[in-house]
């Protein structure tokens, strides 16, 4: 009996109905998992000031978002499920030549002001680097 | 009989999620060091009060990071190196600093000087970093007459005397020190980690299954773009020094932080420079010793240091990057 439960025929028999129902279900669900897109996707825009926690941004609503930093205003903008600084009040503006950032695990950063956005939520992408030197 | 299936699938379903849990461990951001750091742990052995572990030893690994800057930052006039400058007699600093001093001597022995940890006045004298402004000929010149790597000597026990009017500016080595620390703690308390601060990075050990880690080196003309990715496991650091980091551009001209000791001006010829080695705090001087001298000298010093290897990106008249490696560097590349 044990040796016949490991061909696919012999497992099928050994499943009560609601094993099957169950089985399916899984299998389903597995399949479901392979067709979405793998990577990108992050859900939330999290943005902190120094170590304070200012603001959460849901990436699927756009728009633009001033963040009162150290030296003066940062405005954030989401759109196309994606965050970027707009403005900044920094001199450098390395924090806008940042672009867009869109995956979970993604930073963006205006030093001089203190504002840390962080991307989180969503598939990671398999394909990204673990990090990145600059 | 008839749960045995049921099981199987179930534990399958079970295997998966553990997986992606050790795959994902745990990380944290934040500001410090005038940059952004991230530091990724992942958990040696997984199970209860990991991660109230991990998150502990991820709060450690940050406050070494502060207390480097504190202790190594010219900004703050309790630090070790502002009271060495002001002190007229031997004074003896703290762990870290005495090991980055050491360092960074070192370096500048073995690079003629290309790289300086006594740049603090010529640093000053063009702005750098908040804001930089390119400053006539003769206070180039003034404040070069201050820059010597003799003017810092090692008096033993942890006792260093600097000359009068001497600027020590440890922002080339710092860093890396700071991230081969807290790197080493991580590892330590929780498991394989990476560490990144400002772009200078460590990296230890491997993430599940050997996989080693992918490490982008971005572009030099386009932050949203990487022109390699590494593969780093083991005790690894990388460091880039770029023209991109901190500038000004005057009459199209870019007049950047890369300083040549030698002239009190810019660094000219070179985008930017990776390197890789075991130490943050030797790669992070190395990446900037090698900018200074230019391609061919820096790729000659470089391939003759045994644990460091790298890459120099200028580039051309069509705004093409020009790579120019040493011959162990493309073991590091992703393929």
């Amino acid at each position: 009996m044990t040796a016949a439960l490991f061909s696919p025929r012999g497992l099928w028999r050994a499943l009560t109905s609601a094993d099957r129902a169950l089985a399916l279900l899984l299998l389903l669900g597995f399949a479901f998992v392979g067709l979405v897109p793998r990577g990108g996707g992050a859900k939330v825009a999290i943005v902190s000031v120094g170590r304070s926690e200012v603001a959460r941004l849901a990436l699927t609503a756009p728009g633009t978002y001033p963040i009162e930093g150290r030296q003066g205003p940062v405005v954030l903008e989401v759109r196309h499920g994606a965050v970027r600084v707009l403005e900044s009040s920094c001199a450098h503006g390395i924090c806008r030549a940042m672009g867009e950032k869109n995956r979970a695990g993604e930073i963006l950063a205006c030093v001089p002001n203190g504002v840390l956005v962080r991307l989180e939520g969503g598939a990671a992408d398999p394909d990204a680097p673990d990090s990145v030197s600059r | 009989m008839r749960v045995l299936p049921y099981f199987a699938l179930l534990a399958s379903v079970l295997g998966c999620t553990d997986a992606t849990d050790r795959t994902n461990g745990f990380s944290r951001a934040g500001n410090v060091m005038g940059t952004v750091a991230e530091l990724k742990a992942l958990p040696r052995s997984p199970g209860v009060g990991t991660r109230a572990a991990a998150e502990a030893a991820l709060d450690e690994a940050f406050g070494v990071l502060e207390r480097v800057e504190e202790r190594t930052t010219s900004y703050h006039e309790t630090s070790d190196v502002s009271r060495l400058q002001r002190s007229e007699t031997p004074f003896v600093v703290s762990d870290d600093t005495d090991a980055t001093l050491r360092l960074a001597l070192e370096v500048a022995a073995a690079t003629d000087g290309a790289f300086d940890p006594t740049m603090g006045a010529l640093m000053r004298a063009w702005g750098f970093p908040e804001a930089p402004a390119v400053p006539d000929s003769a206070r180039v010149r003034a404040a070069r007459s201050r820059v010597s790597a003799d003017r810092l000597r090692p008096e033993g026990d942890g006792a260093w005397i600097v000359e009068p009017a001497t600027e020590l500016d440890l922002g080339g080595i710092a860093k890396g020190w700071a991230v081969d620390r807290a790197a080493d703690l991580l590892e330590k308390r929780v498991g394989p980690c990476l560490v990144n601060v400002g772009g200078d990075l460590a990296v230890r050990g491997s993430k599940p299954g050997g996989e080693p880690w992918r490490i982008g080196v971005q572009d030099p003309r386009d932050p949203s773009r990487l022109f390699v990715t590494l593969r780093l496991s083991g005790k690894r650091a990388v460091a880039t020094s770029g023209d991109y980091q901190r500038y000004v551009e005057v009459d199209g001209v870019r007049y950047h932080h890369l300083l040549d000791p030698r002239t009190g001006w810019p660094a000219r010829g070179v985008n930017s420079v990776t390197v890789v080695g075991p130490s943050c705090a030797v790669a992070d001087a190395w990446a900037t010793a090698v900018f200074v001298m230019g391609p061919v000298a820096g790729l000659a010093a470089l391939e003759e240091q045994p644990e460091l290897e790298g890459v120099v990106v200028t580039v051309d008249e069509s705004g093409a990057l020009v790579q120019h490696e040493t011959p162990g560097f493309a073991a590091f590349r992703q393929p």
